[in-house]
């Protein structure tokens, strides 16, 4: 084998472990989507279980109100109603609302990052190939520098 | 009574804090764009590259199509011209690239014309002789003649080639100065070189002379070899030689020197150490030699050998003692050489002879007809050649061959009566011989011949044998009685020239009996004893006195040169050389016993004495008994 031929393939094994190393980086990049998006959805649900703690301490406040407001001399119009919208019902459902949003925006932005990291991952394969390329081209340039003997023969290079 | 109400409490959750993305796209986007540009990059980098090189590759092939030759250069430069841009191609890499093969193409070719401008020059100055520093100036002005030209075009390579072409110019300058001085400084006339070859042929023989003078001692050698070349100085500058062909003169003298110390060496101790059958074994003469020491007996070499071991050699240039080594030691292996070949080349032509003489005899006993007188004639002469030249199997061969047809040819029936008195006259006055036997061979019959033959013989064999005795008178001893190895030195040598002269009467005695010549042994035999030389011999004596005499000489010479010493020649020296030998002998005879050099005289203790002492080859007592006899062999009574 010609030292031409050993560089050649030389050249190629170096292209092939470039367009590996790109296949690699997008696993990886893989990978990492996948995880956030398990962490988004992890966090949503325990937005959603904090949501529902204040759906509970709502519940057990209204009924302490209910329950205690003839021994404490209350009137049942205006003043009962009163502390249940003012001083339940408005702090419960900003509770609420705050983990319903927390939850839904947890899924959104794990599906961001999850999409950022394909894409990288996609762009990590792109530079193995181009690296492949070069490596290739440069490697068949040099090869063409270099000549060889192959093909000619004395007489077919002298002048007719 | 406290209040049964109980107001809401609330689940202290507000609203969460956004949690966006965290931009990872737009990173990552960011690090693709990054990456993309960075390929985008690198690849239009390469080809910009590649680009590049194929414009530097088109320009520099351009620069040397395109290149302004050096004639049209210099042609602008006479002509005043704007050269400036002649070798401007564009501000670019195509251009600079042009510009780079332009000017090394131009570079090249104002090389080759500049050497060949400067060859040319130096060559018309050899064939006009001209004076160097007029060729100097030539190669000075053509150097800068071409540099000046590029100069406007490129000053760098203006400066370049003038640079290179100095160099050069100076070399090929140099050389010719020097050729012109070694041809043209000599003023010698032809009576001064006829002047100073006399001189120097005569240098050798001088030499030998100065090495023969009487008592010479190794300083003395010295001081007269300063002479000699101090002579050659004046011989040459007074000749009119000077500068370089003075110092080759000088060098000449050297070698002529150099040459005849290895050459006047070599044959010292050829004609008295080497061929000497009683010298030491060349080879130990040879190492010894490499070592400074001379081991033989030769006068003269050893005086050379001393000469040579003197530090200071008054500026005379001899050869080293390695040198003196392997001249001596090749000479030997010529000489070995050439011993061998003329063997070779004897026995050749031996060879040749045998066969002219065999095939004269074969041609002989191959006719058909009777052998006539000169037939026997040419075949007895043939035979005896073929003794002589030591081929005795194939002469006796034919002897045997020869006898019955040379016999059966020449009797008659009858024997003649007038012959057979004469014959027997000849046997009784012990006068008959093969010659004389054979002048009757025709008067006699096959019997009678046959018989007288057989009575010549037995007085030839008696009077052989009278020759004999007289061989052992002449030479002092009854050989024949005694045992070669108890006889010593000279005695050995008188019983073998004995037996060689016997060897030659018998010789004598079968070469008659085969050719039928006349031979008597007891006139014979004087010729042999005078030849032999037996003679107690007063001429060898008296070379033996030289030689003694000699040796007895360089033992006073050394005991002379010892320092602080009391010794005067008179002590040893007698009115003759006999006396002077026996004096050396009746003292040395004393010493022969002592065991430690101390015991010896102090003012006798030389260094040469020392040498004997301390010989690792023979005792003291062999050195010493061997000067002892050499005295001996010089004297009356020895």
């Amino acid at each position: 084998m010609s030292f031409q031929a050993i560089a050649l393939a030389l050249s190629a094994v170096s292209a092939v472990g470039q367009m590996e190393a790109g296949n690699r980086a997008k696993e990886a990049y893989d990978i990492r989507a996948r995880n956030e998006e398990l962490r988004g959805r992890v966090e949503a649900v325990n937005a959603k279980k904090k949501g529902v703690e204040a759906l509970k301490r709502t519940n057990a406040s209204l009924a302490s109100i209910i329950a205690g407001s003839p021994k404490q001399g209350l009137g049942y119009a205006g003043t009962v109603l009163d502390r249940g919208v003012f001083l339940v019902g408005r702090p419960a459902s900003e509770d609420v609302s705050d983990t319903m949003f927390n939850a839904s925006m947890a899924i959104a932005n794990s599906q961001m990052r999850a999409d950022d990291f394909r894409r990288a991952g996609d762009q990590a394969r792109l530079q193995g190939q181009i690296g492949a390329i070069g490596t290739l081209a440069g490697g068949f340039g040099q090869y063409g520098t270099v000549g060889s003997s192959g093909g000619l023969s004395q007489s077919g290079n002298l002048p007719a | 009574m406290a209040p049964t109400f109980r107001p809401y409490q609330s689940v202290g959750r507000g609203l969460n804090q956004l949690n966006l993305p965290e931009g990872a796209e737009a990173q990552e986007a960011q690090r693709t764009m990054t990456v993309l540009s960075r390929s985008m990059d690198q690849m239009s980098s390469f080809f910009f590259k590649r680009a590049e090189e194929q414009a530097r590759i088109e320009g520099a092939k351009f620069g040397v199509e395109n290149a302004p030759d050096v004639n049209t250069l210099k042609n602008a430069f006479k002509e005043g011209k704007d050269t400036s841009d002649l070798l401007e191609f564009g501000n670019t890499v195509f251009g600079q690239s042009a510009r780079e093969s332009a000017l090394r193409v131009l570079q090249n070719e104002v090389m080759i014309e500049g050497t060949r401008t400067i060859n040319d020059l130096v060559f018309t100055a050899s064939s006009a002789n001209t004076p160097p520093p007029t060729l100097q100036k030539q190669i000075n002005a053509s150097i800068l003649g071409l540099s000046d030209a590029i100069k406007a075009s490129s000053p760098e390579l203006g400066e370049i080639i003038k640079s290179k072409l100095t160099m050069q110019g100076i070399g090929e300058f140099d050389r010719y100065r020097t050729a012109f001085a070694k041809g043209s400084v000599g003023t010698a006339s032809a009576t001064g070189r006829a002047s100073v070859n006399e001189y120097l042929n005569a240098l050798p023989a001088t030499l030998t002379a100065i090495l023969n003078t009487e008592n010479i001692t190794p300083e003395l050698f010295k001081a007269r070899l300063e002479n000699v070349v101090k002579t050659g100085l004046i011989e040459f500058t007074t000749n009119g030689y000077a500068k370089t062909q003075l110092e080759t003169k000088i060098n000449e003298q050297d070698k002529i020197i150099e040459d005849w110390f290895l050459s006047q060496f070599t044959q010292e101790v050829f004609d008295r150490d080497i061929s000497e059958e009683s010298a030491y074994t060349p080879q130990i003469l040879i190492t010894q030699i490499q070592k400074g020491k001379y081991v033989g007996k030769d006068p003269q070499a050893k005086l050379i050998i001393d000469f040579m071991n003197l530090k200071e050699k008054g500026g005379v240039k001899v050869p080293t003692l390695n040198d003196l080594q392997k001249a001596i030691a090749n000479n030997y292996t010529q000489k070995i050489a050439l011993e061998n070949q003329e063997i070779n080349i004897g026995n050749k032509r031996l060879d040749e002879k045998k066969k002219e003489k065999v095939l004269i005899l074969d041609n002989i006993f191959n006719k058909t007809d009777p052998l006539d007188d000169t037939d026997i004639s040419d075949a007895r002469i043939a035979i005896a050649k073929l003794q002589e030249f030591g081929f005795s199997d194939l002469a006796d061969k034919y002897s045997e061959t020869l006898e019955p047809l040379s016999v059966d040819n020449g009797f008659p029936p009858m024997s003649d009566g007038n012959a057979i008195l004469e014959v027997e006259t000849l046997i009784r006055t012990a006068r008959i011989n093969f010659g004389n036997l054979n002048r009757y061979r025709k008067l006699l019959s096959q019997a009678d011949y046959n018989k007288y033959f057989d009575d010549t013989v037995t007085s030839l064999d008696q009077r052989t044998l009278q020759a004999i005795d007289d061989i052992k008178v002449a030479v002092g001893m009854d050989y024949k009685a005694i045992v070669y190895g108890d006889l010593k030195d000279d005695a050995k040598y008188e019983y073998r020239k004995a037996e060689e002269a016997e060897r030659k009467l018998k010789r004598a005695i079968l070469k008659s009996r085969r050719e039928g010549t006349e031979v008597n042994p007891l006139v014979i035999v004087e010729d042999i004893i005078e030849e032999a030389n037996f003679s107690i011999s007063e001429d060898k004596r008296k070379d033996d006195l030289k030689k003694a005499i000699r040796s007895a000489n360089s033992f006073i010479d050394g005991f002379k040169k010892m320092k602080d010493t009391s010794f005067t020649e008179d002590m040893i020296r007698g009115a003759t050389d006999e006396d002077t030998v026996k004096n050396f002998k009746d003292l040395i005879e004393q010493w022969t016993e002592f065991t430690d050099f101390n015991q010896i005289p102090e003012i006798y203790r030389s260094p040469y004495m020392r040498e004997l002492f301390n010989d690792d080859r023979n005792t003291w007592k062999e050195n010493i008994e061997r000067v002892i006899r050499k005295m001996e062999k010089g004297l009356p009574s020895g």
